[in-house]
């Protein structure tokens, strides 16, 4: 085995040890803290909700510090909101300044205001 | 112990506040049949509801916050003028209240205060998809804009006067476009730099069932 490979390995080793970065959020203060909505985060988001849907739980998703959005992630959020029976059980808070800027953008702020709950 | 028989207490007066609200919701229904542009009225409707939504919040009961909250959403419309409070919303109003007053019934007889019983569902899905609808009147915009430009198209084709220079822009993407990685949202910023976006509506008949959706599939028009 070469230095390189050694060192290839370590990295591996440690990669695998690094915690599964599926969501870019803050698990120890709020687990459904999204700092980051864009569509590399839909998909895990998608199947954590899922699981937990199917489970009969309800989320609160926290996207009053999300500073990175984009079309894939409000449309995630817009495709909660036109679901009446997932819109019921999954809402979030009040949106960021550069979600509600890219909501504007792409004319979906009623739906984005109407998952929001009130602080 | 004696928190949990003050939080029993606390939430038995939450059932007779509720009732008294929802009470005062049917007087301030029947008032805005004669005016229904009376801002005080209007106000007053919309703190009932707020209040029934926030202090069912307080006990859990989150079958009554959740579905409370749109009709709250939909007052605040028609009080901040985005909407008109007509017959239709007298009638859905007074319908959500008695469902509402059902549900402050059923959850005190000892019903799930989580999940909505299946006597109640179909009343409550019914009421929801009514007032999501008051929510999401920009479709209903649209078609009212839509309306303009094509009458403006009309006008234009039939006068030699120059119409003013509006364009009605529609825009269809492909499934894989996101994936792809590309993301429409800089060229709407971008297009905004030659003009004044009068509006922009986005087109979701494409988009499915959360159950059925591909979180990085493309289902959006505009």
């Amino acid at each position: 085995m070469t230095n390189t490979d050694e060192l290839l390995s370590e990295a591996e080793a440690v990669a695998m040890q690094e915690p599964s970065a599926e969501l870019d959020c803050t698990p120890a203060a709020d687990p459904w803290a999204l700092v980051s909505l864009t569509i590399a985060d839909c998909a895990p988001l998608y199947e954590k909700l899922k699981n937990l849907l199917n489970a009969g739980e309800t989320v609160l998703l926290n996207i009053s510090d999300c500073q990175d959005i984009d079309t894939a992630g409000l449309q995630f959020l817009a495709a909660i909101q036109n679901d009446p029976e997932v819109s019921l059980r999954v809402r979030w808070t009040k949106p960021s300044e550069p979600v509600s800027l890219k909501a504007s953008r792409l004319g979906l702020t009623s739906w984005i205001e109407a998952g929001a709950v009130e602080a | 112990m004696s928190f949990e028989l003050d939080l029993e207490s606390a939430r038995g007066v939450f059932f007779t506040e509720a009732r008294q609200l929802l009470g005062e919701v049917e007087t301030y229904v029947l008032q805005l049949e004669k005016d229904p542009t009376d801002a005080e009225i209007l106000n007053a409707a919309f703190r009932a509801a707020h209040t029934i939504k926030g202090s069912a919040g307080v006990f859990g009961l989150s079958v009554i916050t959740h579905f409370v909250h749109n009709l709250e959403t939909v007052l605040d419309r028609v009080r901040n003028g985005e909407i008109g409070f007509d017959a239709d919303m007298s009638t859905l109003v007074l319908e959500c209240r008695d469902h509402i007053s059902e549900l402050v019934d059923s959850i005190e007889a000892g019903a799930s205060a989580e999940t909505v019983s299946d006597a109640l569902k179909p009343t409550q899905e019914d009421l929801t998809q009514r007032l999501t609808a008051y929510l999401h009147d920009d479709k209903v915009n649209h078609q009212e804009e839509l309306a303009k430009v094509q009458k403006a198209q009309q006008d234009q084709a039939v006068s030699s006067v120059p119409a003013v220079g509006t364009w009605h822009i529609s825009v269809r993407l492909n499934s894989t476009t996101l994936c792809d990685g590309f993301d429409p949202s800089p060229i709407f910023g971008y297009l905004g730099s030659y003009g004044d976006i009068k509006a922009m509506v986005p087109v979701l008949d494409k988009l499915p069932a959360f159950a059925d959706l591909d979180p990085e599939a493309c289902y959006l028009g505009f």
